[in-house]
């Protein structure tokens, strides 16, 4: 179920907020948990009901992986490397077969002609996502850092619908206090600022994401069917683009964030303005953080982090980004995308290491600009329908194709229009406060530990305060995305 | 959790949800009376009562229906449901409904076919264009029975109501004639035809593309296939006459509407669409001129005639 649907908003949200409420006034705790539960299965399974058995399986089996390896843990001190592997062989496996078979089976058969064939497996929505949470919670387990809890909670961790599908990626650190938590805040409390993320998260999708949508869809689908754009047309495409996956996934986490509010959980900060980083380093401080910090924790660091050297590091680095690459798809461009950032993260060592880096420091707009070029320049890969027509874009973006001025027509129907939207949202993102800055007062997320631009202060001059006038706009916001919902879109982010 | 703003109180807290769940129930209750208004008063192209009342009322008042027509406007300007009765030697009746109404129309009006009546066979005629008009679901809601929406979302029924495109057709609409809508003038049996199309020089330069094409309108295609399955009766489909730059233009795009079609197993009668010469265009891309309707029904006649045949010995096999 989308959250962007009329079946969301004006039926599974008020059914299951008013469950919630009930069980709650009756101080029912658990049965509370079973009925989040219960939407989550509702709400997943209202994609695909045979898959729902799929993900309950799987976490069945890691909460006795998990209970295993933390009463280890405990009695022993140490817990079985053995079983950590296997836990994760479980998770991992299950992710390579529905999301990278076919991916493998391909380029197999195409390296030694073989002629392999399997049929197209379908990809369970979310898998990736509740993929890395459990192989989170798996190796938290074996730290011994994981709280004693039920299944129910265990369950609920995974399928906590606000989070399920894309993110946040939660830890189960994070949330089990605030699921087992008595007493939350009062309903108006809470609802008066979930509803106001969900509506900011749900205007930054239907009315931003799919406007750049239309000029980004037409750009790259032409250039998939072999059309050549010239300079113009590809800098306006690749700037919607660029806006586009920004307001669309950054909106799909406030919603998640505004929902786990009205559900008396905070989620974590997904998204710090991303686009206002000064380096590519502080990019993926603010950019799908909750992705960013467990790779870092679970895959960073496991391989070493910074600890053997700048050599190792810069491998660690390269790989760690790799992961991440081919974590967002079975494909060639999205693993080059990971490679293209792992590159950069590199060179931004190399260059804050060297004496010219450090005598010549840019200037803070200058590498904002720079950092956001980079950016855009590597979503031509993430979202290019194969290499050759990668290879074609960036032909245009730097100007191998000419400038197609004087050409009749352009894949893009209103260029102009896209390129002062573009230029809008660009100016946009940079000066505007984001969501939880604009929120700071309630403040709806949680930071992360080790990423300072999740941690935001109430000190802002646009911020949020719940009197009428604002009130009255969030209406008029929320009406004017409500009438934009026939034209249903999905987001970017549940194809990984 | 922390809690929030502790400069502000509760009761502003509560304020602020107050007035916001007021003033967007007001906007949402506003926008969905105004659409209901255009929906019952029929101020809206999808609930053209008239045309509806008219062809439903056939399927009552006929005798005995052997040969019944469904689809879209290209249907009723280019078939004569008389002369084609006459040339079949079958009682025939032409139930088109309009481009709007789309399959989920045509599914209704073969399952009101089906229910009251044995027909020996049912043509589903459609022109090409109707399968890239986005949704299915409001030519069937305006086509259903009260019975018939028990089993329908009712968030489905919400979606249709929650439309500003509507809402701004029925004010434009309210404002120029108010309620007072010109009734529909009738022709040889089905709407009349009021100006005369000249196609614009860039039409054939507009293609249809396979990705225009929604499923929802294949999606009802199937149910009337299935329909049909379930009743024994022989139903194909035919696509209606259409502008021949469209034939020319439209052929990955009917490729794939074809494809679509197959998968339903309702079998397609060869020779059609039939390509409307630019002299012999109605008031629009698929609408024969009214005068030349007796000349298209007698070539999609001889298209149709293997099936009557058919449809007719597998009727007196059973009997």
């Amino acid at each position: 179920m989308l959250f962007n649907s009329f079946a969301f908003i004006f039926a599974f949200l008020p059914i299951t907020a008013l469950g919630y409420e009930l069980l709650r006034r009756r101080q029912l705790q658990r049965e509370k948990k079973i009925w989040l539960i219960a939407a989550s299965c509702v709400f997943y399974a209202y994609w695909s009901a045979a898959f729902l058995a799929l993900l309950f399986m799987s976490i069945v089996v890691n909460f006795f992986v998990g209970r295993r390896l933390q009463s280890m843990a405990r009695e022993r001190g140490t817990s079985s490397r053995g079983l950590l592997i296997i836990g994760l062989i479980w998770n991992l496996s299950l992710l390579g077969y529905f999301k990278y078979a076919n991916f493998f089976v391909d380029n197999f058969d195409a390296a030694f002609g073989l002629h392999f064939e399997i049929a197209r497996i379908v990809l369970p929505l979310g898998i990736s996502f509740f993929t890395f949470q459990k192989v989170g919670f798996l190796v938290d387990s074996y730290r011994n850092k994981v709280e004693p809890h039920t299944f129910v909670d265990f369950a609920l961790f995974v399928m906590f619908f606000p989070q399920l599908i894309a993110g946040p990626i939660v830890h189960f650190g994070e949330v089990l206090p605030q699921f087992s938590r008595a007493e939350t805040p009062p309903a108006a409390d809470r609802y008066a600022i979930g509803i106001t993320v969900f509506a900011i998260g749900l205007a930054k999708k239907v009315l931003v994401a799919d406007t750049f949508a239309i000029h980004a869809g037409a750009f790259f689908d032409a250039a998939a069917r072999g059309y050549t754009p010239g300079i113009l047309e590809a800098w306006i495409g690749m700037l919607c683009y660029t806006l586009q996956i920004y307001f669309d996934f950054s909106g799909y986490s406030d919603m998640a964030i505004g929902l786990g509010w009205m559900f008396g959980v905070r989620l974590p900060i997904n998204f710090a303005s991303p686009y206002k980083a000064q380096s590519i380093a502080e990019y993926w401080q603010r950019w799908h953080v909750t992705l960013s910090r467990f790779l870092r924790d679970y895959v960073y660091i496991p391989l070493g982090g910074n600890r053997h050297g700048p050599t190792r590091q810069n491998v660690n680095l390269m790989a760690t980004m790799l992961v991440g690459g081919l974590w967002h798809g079975a494909a060639w461009t999205v693993v080059l995308w990971g490679a293209m950032h792992g590159a950069m993260l590199v060179i931004h060592r190399l260059w804050e290491q060297s004496r010219f880096g450090a005598r010549h420091a840019m200037r803070p707009r200058v590498a904002t600009t720079v950092t956001f070029v980079c950016v855009l320049l590597a979503f031509v890969s993430f979202r290019a329908a194969d290499l050759a027509t990668m290879v074609e874009i960036y032909r245009g973006l730097f100007g191998f194709n000419g400038t197609l001025l004087g050409q009749p027509t352009w894949a893009i129907e209103k260029p102009l229009f896209a390129a002062a939207l573009g230029t809008a949202g660009l100016l946009a993102v940079w000066a505007l406060p984001n969501t939880q800055e604009w929120l700071a007062s309630a403040n709806p997320g949680l930071a992360s530990p080790g990423y300072p631009a999740t941690s935001v202060d109430a000190r802002g001059r646009l911020v949020w305060r719940p009197d009428p006038r604002q009130s009255l706009a969030f209406a008029l916001l929320l009406f004017t995305c409500f009438v934009k919902l026939n034209d249903v879109s999905p987001f970017i982010y549940f194809q990984f | 959790m922390t809690s929030p703003h502790s400069s502000t109180s509760s009761s502003d807290v509560r304020r602020y949800l107050k007035v916001l769940g007021f003033s967007l129930g007001a906007l949402v209750t506003t926008l969905l009376t105004i659409t209901a208004t255009g929906y019952h008063f029929g101020l809206v192209e999808v609930a053209n009562h008239e045309i509806y009342g008219y062809q439903r009322d056939k399927i009552g008042t006929a005798q005995t229906i052997d040969i019944a027509f469904v689809g879209d406007s290209s249907l009723g300007n280019a078939i004569d449901a008389e002369l084609f009765g006459s040339l079949a030697g079958h009682d025939t009746v032409n139930l088109a409904l309009t481009g709007s109404y789309g399959s989920g129309g045509a599914y209704n009006m073969t399952y009101k076919v089906l229910q009251h009546h044995t027909p020996s066979l049912i043509v589903v005629m459609q022109s090409i264009d109707v399968m890239r008009r986005k949704e299915a679901f409001p030519g069937f809601y305006f086509s259903s029975e009260p019975s018939q929406l028990l089993t329908t979302s009712p968030i489905r029924i919400l979606e249709l109501y929650f439309s500003l495109k509507t809402a701004r057709r029925v004010i434009e609409q309210l404002w120029k004639h108010g309620f007072a809508k010109p009734p529909e003038l009738f022709k040889d049996d089905y709407i009349a035809q009021t100006s005369v199309y000249s196609p614009p020089a860039e039409l054939g330069m507009d293609p249809l593309l396979p990705n225009m094409i929604a499923q929802s309108q294949l999606d009802y295609v199937g149910q009337i296939a299935e329909l049909c399955r379930r009743s024994g009766t022989e139903c194909v489909w035919a696509y209606g006459p259409i502008y021949d730059a469209y034939c020319t233009q439209a052929a990955d795009y009917v490729a794939k509407v074809e494809a679509g079609l197959v998968a339903t197993g309702l079998p397609i009668v060869a020779g059609t669409p039939l390509c409307i010469p630019e002299a012999e265009l109605g008031d629009t891309v698929d609408h024969v001129r009214p005068d030349l309707k007796d000349t298209y029904t007698r070539r999609y006649f001889e298209l149709l005639q293997p099936y009557i045949d058919r449809s007719a010995a597998i009727v007196r096999t059973a009997q």
